[in-house]
Protein backbone atom coordinates (compact mmCIF):
# COMPACT_ATOMS: atom_id res chain seq x y z
CA UNK A 1 0.00 0.00 0.00
CA UNK A 2 1.43 3.38 -0.96
CA UNK A 3 1.06 5.62 2.16
CA UNK A 4 2.81 8.52 0.47
CA UNK A 5 0.12 8.76 -2.20
CA UNK A 6 -2.48 10.86 -0.30
CA UNK A 7 0.25 13.11 1.18
CA UNK A 8 1.69 13.70 -2.25
CA UNK A 9 -1.77 14.64 -3.51
CA UNK A 10 -2.22 17.14 -0.67
CA UNK A 11 1.19 18.72 -1.31
CA UNK A 12 0.45 18.90 -5.02
CA UNK A 13 -2.90 20.62 -4.38
CA UNK A 14 -1.21 23.13 -2.03
CA UNK A 15 1.49 23.91 -4.61
CA UNK A 16 -1.23 24.34 -7.24
CA UNK A 17 -3.18 26.73 -4.96
CA UNK A 18 -0.03 28.79 -4.21
CA UNK A 19 0.82 28.94 -7.92
CA UNK A 20 -2.73 30.07 -8.78
CA UNK A 21 -2.49 32.83 -6.17
CA UNK A 22 0.89 33.82 -7.65
CA UNK A 23 -0.50 33.99 -11.21
CA UNK A 24 -3.56 35.96 -10.11
CA UNK A 25 -1.47 38.46 -8.11
CA UNK A 26 0.88 38.98 -11.08
CA UNK A 27 -2.07 39.54 -13.44
CA UNK A 28 -3.62 42.05 -11.02
CA UNK A 29 -0.32 43.92 -10.77
CA UNK A 30 0.05 44.07 -14.56
CA UNK A 31 -3.21 46.05 -14.84
CA UNK A 32 -2.71 48.14 -11.67
CA UNK A 33 -1.33 51.70 -12.19
CA UNK A 34 -0.38 51.79 -8.49
CA UNK A 35 1.92 48.83 -9.05
CA UNK A 36 3.82 50.70 -11.81
CA UNK A 37 4.21 53.67 -9.50
CA UNK A 38 5.85 51.39 -6.94
CA UNK A 39 8.31 49.41 -9.05
CA UNK A 40 8.91 51.81 -11.95
CA UNK A 41 8.31 55.51 -11.20
CA UNK A 42 9.25 55.79 -7.52
CA UNK A 43 12.60 53.90 -7.68
CA UNK A 44 13.52 55.61 -10.94
CA UNK A 45 13.12 59.04 -9.34
CA UNK A 46 15.32 58.01 -6.40
CA UNK A 47 17.89 56.45 -8.73
CA UNK A 48 18.18 59.54 -10.94
CA UNK A 49 18.51 61.91 -7.97
CA UNK A 50 20.95 59.49 -6.32
CA UNK A 51 23.07 59.09 -9.44
CA UNK A 52 23.14 62.86 -9.95
CA UNK A 53 24.21 63.56 -6.36
CA UNK A 54 26.61 60.62 -6.02
CA UNK A 55 28.32 61.19 -9.39
CA UNK A 56 29.39 64.75 -8.59
CA UNK A 57 33.11 65.40 -9.29
CA UNK A 58 35.35 63.94 -6.60
CA UNK A 59 32.97 61.14 -5.52
CA UNK A 60 34.57 57.68 -5.34
CA UNK A 61 33.42 54.66 -7.36
CA UNK A 62 32.03 53.11 -4.17
CA UNK A 63 29.74 56.17 -3.85
CA UNK A 64 28.39 55.67 -7.37
CA UNK A 65 27.53 52.04 -6.64
CA UNK A 66 24.92 53.29 -4.14
CA UNK A 67 23.36 55.35 -6.94
CA UNK A 68 23.25 52.36 -9.31
CA UNK A 69 21.70 49.87 -6.87
CA UNK A 70 20.06 52.15 -4.29
CA UNK A 71 16.99 53.09 -6.36
CA UNK A 72 16.32 49.43 -7.15
CA UNK A 73 16.64 48.46 -3.48
CA UNK A 74 14.19 51.18 -2.47
CA UNK A 75 11.69 49.99 -5.10
CA UNK A 76 12.16 46.36 -4.08
CA UNK A 77 11.57 47.18 -0.40
CA UNK A 78 8.52 49.33 -1.16
CA UNK A 79 6.86 46.58 -3.19
CA UNK A 80 7.80 43.94 -0.59
CA UNK A 81 6.27 45.65 2.42
CA UNK A 82 3.39 47.58 0.79
CA UNK A 83 2.17 45.25 -1.97
CA UNK A 84 3.19 41.88 -0.58
CA UNK A 85 2.68 42.86 3.08
CA UNK A 86 -0.92 43.90 2.41
CA UNK A 87 -1.81 40.39 1.20
CA UNK A 88 -4.61 39.92 3.77
CA UNK A 89 -5.71 43.59 3.74
CA UNK A 90 -6.27 43.41 -0.04
CA UNK A 91 -8.74 40.58 0.46
CA UNK A 92 -10.55 42.57 3.13
CA UNK A 93 -10.81 45.62 0.87
CA UNK A 94 -11.99 43.46 -2.05
CA UNK A 95 -14.59 41.72 0.13
CA UNK A 96 -13.06 38.27 -0.47
CA UNK A 97 -11.58 37.61 2.99
CA UNK A 98 -14.47 35.41 4.16
CA UNK A 99 -14.32 33.29 0.98
CA UNK A 100 -10.59 32.68 1.51
CA UNK A 101 -11.16 31.55 5.08
CA UNK A 102 -14.00 29.29 3.92
CA UNK A 103 -11.77 27.39 1.49
CA UNK A 104 -9.91 24.25 2.69
CA UNK A 105 -6.59 25.74 1.55
CA UNK A 106 -4.63 27.24 4.49
CA UNK A 107 -4.28 31.04 4.48
CA UNK A 108 -0.48 30.92 4.43
CA UNK A 109 -0.49 28.95 1.18
CA UNK A 110 -2.50 31.66 -0.60
CA UNK A 111 -0.31 34.35 0.92
CA UNK A 112 2.81 32.47 -0.20
CA UNK A 113 1.73 32.81 -3.83
CA UNK A 114 0.70 36.45 -3.42
CA UNK A 115 3.96 37.43 -1.70
CA UNK A 116 6.04 35.68 -4.39
CA UNK A 117 4.10 37.68 -7.01
CA UNK A 118 4.87 40.89 -5.15
CA UNK A 119 8.57 40.05 -4.82
CA UNK A 120 8.79 39.30 -8.56
CA UNK A 121 7.54 42.80 -9.31
CA UNK A 122 9.88 44.20 -6.69
CA UNK A 123 12.83 42.66 -8.52
CA UNK A 124 11.69 44.48 -11.67
CA UNK A 125 12.64 47.75 -9.92
CA UNK A 126 16.31 47.01 -10.64
CA UNK A 127 15.71 47.06 -14.41
CA UNK A 128 14.76 50.75 -14.93
CA UNK A 129 17.23 51.97 -12.30
CA UNK A 130 20.16 50.01 -13.78
CA UNK A 131 19.14 51.20 -17.26
CA UNK A 132 19.03 54.84 -16.04
CA UNK A 133 22.50 54.41 -14.51
CA UNK A 134 23.99 52.86 -17.64
CA UNK A 135 22.35 54.95 -20.37
CA UNK A 136 21.88 58.21 -18.48
CA UNK A 137 25.05 58.38 -16.37
CA UNK A 138 27.37 55.80 -18.02
CA UNK A 139 27.68 54.20 -14.58
CA UNK A 140 28.46 50.52 -14.06
CA UNK A 141 29.26 48.33 -11.06
CA UNK A 142 33.06 48.63 -10.78
CA UNK A 143 34.18 45.19 -9.49
CA UNK A 144 31.18 42.89 -9.69
CA UNK A 145 31.57 39.42 -8.18
CA UNK A 146 28.61 37.76 -10.00
CA UNK A 147 28.13 34.67 -7.85
CA UNK A 148 28.32 36.49 -4.52
CA UNK A 149 26.09 39.22 -5.93
CA UNK A 150 23.43 36.70 -7.00
CA UNK A 151 23.58 34.83 -3.68
CA UNK A 152 23.34 38.12 -1.75
CA UNK A 153 20.31 39.13 -3.83
CA UNK A 154 18.77 35.72 -3.11
CA UNK A 155 19.40 36.13 0.64
CA UNK A 156 17.92 39.65 0.49
CA UNK A 157 14.87 38.20 -1.26
CA UNK A 158 14.53 35.64 1.53
CA UNK A 159 14.58 38.44 4.11
CA UNK A 160 12.00 40.50 2.21
CA UNK A 161 9.85 37.38 1.80
CA UNK A 162 9.92 36.68 5.55
CA UNK A 163 9.18 40.34 6.36
CA UNK A 164 6.22 40.43 3.93
CA UNK A 165 4.84 37.15 5.34
CA UNK A 166 5.21 38.56 8.88
CA UNK A 167 3.69 41.94 8.07
CA UNK A 168 0.59 40.53 6.33
CA UNK A 169 -1.11 39.41 9.58
CA UNK A 170 0.34 42.41 11.45
CA UNK A 171 -1.33 44.88 9.06
CA UNK A 172 -4.59 42.90 9.16
CA UNK A 173 -4.76 42.79 12.96
CA UNK A 174 -3.75 46.38 13.71
CA UNK A 175 -4.37 49.00 10.99
CA UNK A 176 -2.14 51.54 12.72
CA UNK A 177 0.84 49.17 12.21
CA UNK A 178 0.82 49.97 8.48
CA UNK A 179 0.66 53.73 9.14
CA UNK A 180 3.63 53.50 11.50
CA UNK A 181 5.79 51.38 9.17
CA UNK A 182 4.76 53.50 6.17
CA UNK A 183 5.70 56.64 8.12
CA UNK A 184 9.05 55.07 9.02
CA UNK A 185 9.80 54.06 5.39
CA UNK A 186 12.73 56.43 4.98
CA UNK A 187 14.00 55.33 8.38
CA UNK A 188 14.30 51.82 6.93
CA UNK A 189 16.30 53.24 3.99
CA UNK A 190 18.71 54.72 6.56
CA UNK A 191 18.98 51.71 8.86
CA UNK A 192 19.26 49.13 6.05
CA UNK A 193 21.87 51.15 4.15
CA UNK A 194 20.01 51.30 0.83
CA UNK A 195 21.55 54.59 -0.40
CA UNK A 196 24.62 54.96 1.82
CA UNK A 197 26.54 52.60 4.12
CA UNK A 198 25.31 51.97 7.65
CA UNK A 199 28.89 52.58 8.83
CA UNK A 200 28.36 56.37 8.50
CA UNK A 201 25.58 56.29 11.13
CA UNK A 202 25.99 56.88 14.87
CA UNK A 203 27.01 53.74 16.83
CA UNK A 204 23.59 53.43 18.54
CA UNK A 205 21.86 53.59 15.14
CA UNK A 206 24.19 50.89 13.81
CA UNK A 207 23.16 48.77 16.81
CA UNK A 208 19.47 49.17 15.92
CA UNK A 209 20.23 48.45 12.24
CA UNK A 210 21.87 45.17 13.28
CA UNK A 211 18.47 43.75 14.24
CA UNK A 212 17.10 44.25 10.72
CA UNK A 213 17.71 41.29 8.42
CA UNK A 214 18.00 43.31 5.16
CA UNK A 215 20.85 45.40 6.61
CA UNK A 216 23.26 42.45 6.42
CA UNK A 217 22.10 41.26 3.01
CA UNK A 218 22.42 44.79 1.58
CA UNK A 219 25.92 45.01 3.06
CA UNK A 220 26.82 41.76 1.27
CA UNK A 221 25.21 42.98 -1.96
CA UNK A 222 27.30 46.15 -2.03
CA UNK A 223 30.44 44.30 -0.95
CA UNK A 224 30.02 42.06 -4.01
CA UNK A 225 30.30 45.11 -6.27
CA UNK A 226 33.44 46.78 -4.86
CA UNK A 227 36.94 45.47 -4.20
CA UNK A 228 37.73 47.48 -1.05
CA UNK A 229 36.32 47.00 2.48
CA UNK A 230 35.43 43.85 4.47
CA UNK A 231 33.99 40.86 2.61
CA UNK A 232 32.53 38.59 5.34
CA UNK A 233 29.86 37.17 3.05
CA UNK A 234 29.20 33.90 4.90
CA UNK A 235 28.65 35.70 8.22
CA UNK A 236 26.36 38.34 6.65
CA UNK A 237 24.27 35.73 4.83
CA UNK A 238 24.00 33.67 8.03
CA UNK A 239 22.86 36.66 10.13
CA UNK A 240 20.28 37.65 7.50
CA UNK A 241 18.91 34.11 7.30
CA UNK A 242 18.82 33.73 11.10
CA UNK A 243 16.97 37.02 11.64
CA UNK A 244 14.55 36.23 8.79
CA UNK A 245 13.69 32.87 10.36
CA UNK A 246 13.19 34.62 13.71
CA UNK A 247 10.65 36.94 12.02
CA UNK A 248 8.88 33.87 10.62
CA UNK A 249 8.68 32.36 14.12
CA UNK A 250 6.95 35.56 15.28
CA UNK A 251 4.63 35.37 12.27
CA UNK A 252 3.44 31.93 13.40
CA UNK A 253 1.78 33.46 16.47
CA UNK A 254 0.35 36.34 14.42
CA UNK A 255 -1.29 33.89 11.99
CA UNK A 256 -2.80 32.02 14.95
CA UNK A 257 -4.25 35.35 16.13
CA UNK A 258 -5.64 36.09 12.64
CA UNK A 259 -7.29 32.65 12.56
CA UNK A 260 -8.83 33.31 15.96
CA UNK A 261 -10.16 36.74 14.92
CA UNK A 262 -11.53 35.36 11.66
CA UNK A 263 -12.95 31.99 12.70
CA UNK A 264 -13.71 32.20 16.44
CA UNK A 265 -14.84 35.79 16.96
CA UNK A 266 -15.57 36.59 13.27
CA UNK A 267 -14.29 40.12 13.84
CA UNK A 268 -11.32 40.26 11.45
CA UNK A 269 -13.29 41.90 8.64
CA UNK A 270 -14.47 44.57 11.09
CA UNK A 271 -11.08 45.60 12.55
CA UNK B 1 -23.36 88.87 -2.21
CA UNK B 2 -25.31 85.60 -2.07
CA UNK B 3 -22.61 83.89 -4.16
CA UNK B 4 -19.93 85.11 -1.73
CA UNK B 5 -21.95 83.69 1.16
CA UNK B 6 -22.15 80.29 -0.55
CA UNK B 7 -18.39 80.31 -1.15
CA UNK B 8 -17.80 81.20 2.51
CA UNK B 9 -20.05 78.29 3.48
CA UNK B 10 -18.00 75.86 1.37
CA UNK B 11 -14.81 77.25 2.93
CA UNK B 12 -16.20 76.77 6.46
CA UNK B 13 -17.34 73.23 5.74
CA UNK B 14 -13.91 72.37 4.25
CA UNK B 15 -12.26 73.71 7.40
CA UNK B 16 -14.53 71.58 9.56
CA UNK B 17 -13.88 68.44 7.47
CA UNK B 18 -10.13 68.99 7.67
CA UNK B 19 -10.48 69.28 11.44
CA UNK B 20 -12.47 66.04 11.56
CA UNK B 21 -9.90 64.31 9.34
CA UNK B 22 -7.09 65.50 11.57
CA UNK B 23 -8.53 64.61 14.97
CA UNK B 24 -11.19 61.98 14.39
CA UNK B 25 -11.00 60.07 11.12
CA UNK B 26 -7.22 60.08 10.72
CA UNK B 27 -6.62 59.23 14.41
CA UNK B 28 -3.76 60.35 16.63
CA UNK B 29 -1.63 57.35 15.58
CA UNK B 30 -2.05 58.31 11.92
CA UNK B 31 -1.09 61.87 12.75
CA UNK B 32 2.04 60.71 14.59
CA UNK B 33 3.01 58.39 11.72
CA UNK B 34 2.56 60.89 8.87
CA UNK B 35 3.17 64.23 10.56
CA UNK B 36 5.94 63.33 13.01
CA UNK B 37 7.67 60.08 12.05
CA UNK B 38 7.69 60.61 8.27
CA UNK B 39 9.01 64.22 8.28
CA UNK B 40 11.70 63.47 10.86
CA UNK B 41 12.95 60.37 9.02
CA UNK B 42 12.75 62.15 5.65
CA UNK B 43 14.97 64.99 6.88
CA UNK B 44 17.38 62.54 8.53
CA UNK B 45 17.59 60.43 5.36
CA UNK B 46 18.24 63.27 2.92
CA UNK B 47 20.67 65.09 5.23
CA UNK B 48 22.63 61.88 5.85
CA UNK B 49 22.59 61.07 2.12
CA UNK B 50 23.75 64.56 1.17
CA UNK B 51 26.48 64.54 3.80
CA UNK B 52 27.70 61.16 2.52
CA UNK B 53 27.74 62.40 -1.09
CA UNK B 54 28.95 65.98 -0.79
CA UNK B 55 30.22 66.56 2.75
CA UNK B 56 28.97 68.35 5.86
CA UNK B 57 28.89 71.84 4.31
CA UNK B 58 25.48 71.21 2.67
CA UNK B 59 23.70 69.67 5.70
CA UNK B 60 21.79 72.83 6.69
CA UNK B 61 20.71 73.45 3.07
CA UNK B 62 19.33 69.91 2.82
CA UNK B 63 17.56 70.09 6.20
CA UNK B 64 15.92 73.43 5.43
CA UNK B 65 14.96 72.33 1.91
CA UNK B 66 13.25 69.23 3.19
CA UNK B 67 11.50 71.15 5.97
CA UNK B 68 10.11 73.61 3.40
CA UNK B 69 9.02 70.79 1.10
CA UNK B 70 7.27 68.96 3.96
CA UNK B 71 5.48 72.13 5.07
CA UNK B 72 4.32 72.86 1.52
CA UNK B 73 3.21 69.24 1.13
CA UNK B 74 1.12 69.39 4.31
CA UNK B 75 -0.46 72.70 3.28
CA UNK B 76 -1.36 71.51 -0.23
CA UNK B 77 -2.50 67.95 0.44
CA UNK B 78 -3.91 68.34 3.94
CA UNK B 79 -3.35 66.48 7.16
CA UNK B 80 -3.16 62.98 5.68
CA UNK B 81 -0.40 63.78 3.19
Amino acid sequence: MNLLGPQRLVVRSLVRAAFSAFVLSVRLRVISPWSYLNWLVFPLLFAIVGLYVLSLPGAGSSHLVYGVLGGGLIGYWSVAYIDAGNGIQDERWNGTLEQIFATPTPLWVILLGKVCGGLLFGLFAFVPTAAAAFFGFHAVLPALDPWRFVISLGVLTLSFFCIAITMAPLFALWRWAFSMINGFELGVYILCGFMFPVAVLAPWAQGVAGFLAPTWAVKALYAATVAQGPHDFAAWWAVTSGLSLAYLAGAYFLYALVEREARVSGELALV
Amino acid sequence: MKHLGLEAGVFARSLYLQYVALFQWATVRGYIAYKVLLPVTQILFFVQWGVYATGRQNALYLALGNALQLTANAAIFGPRS
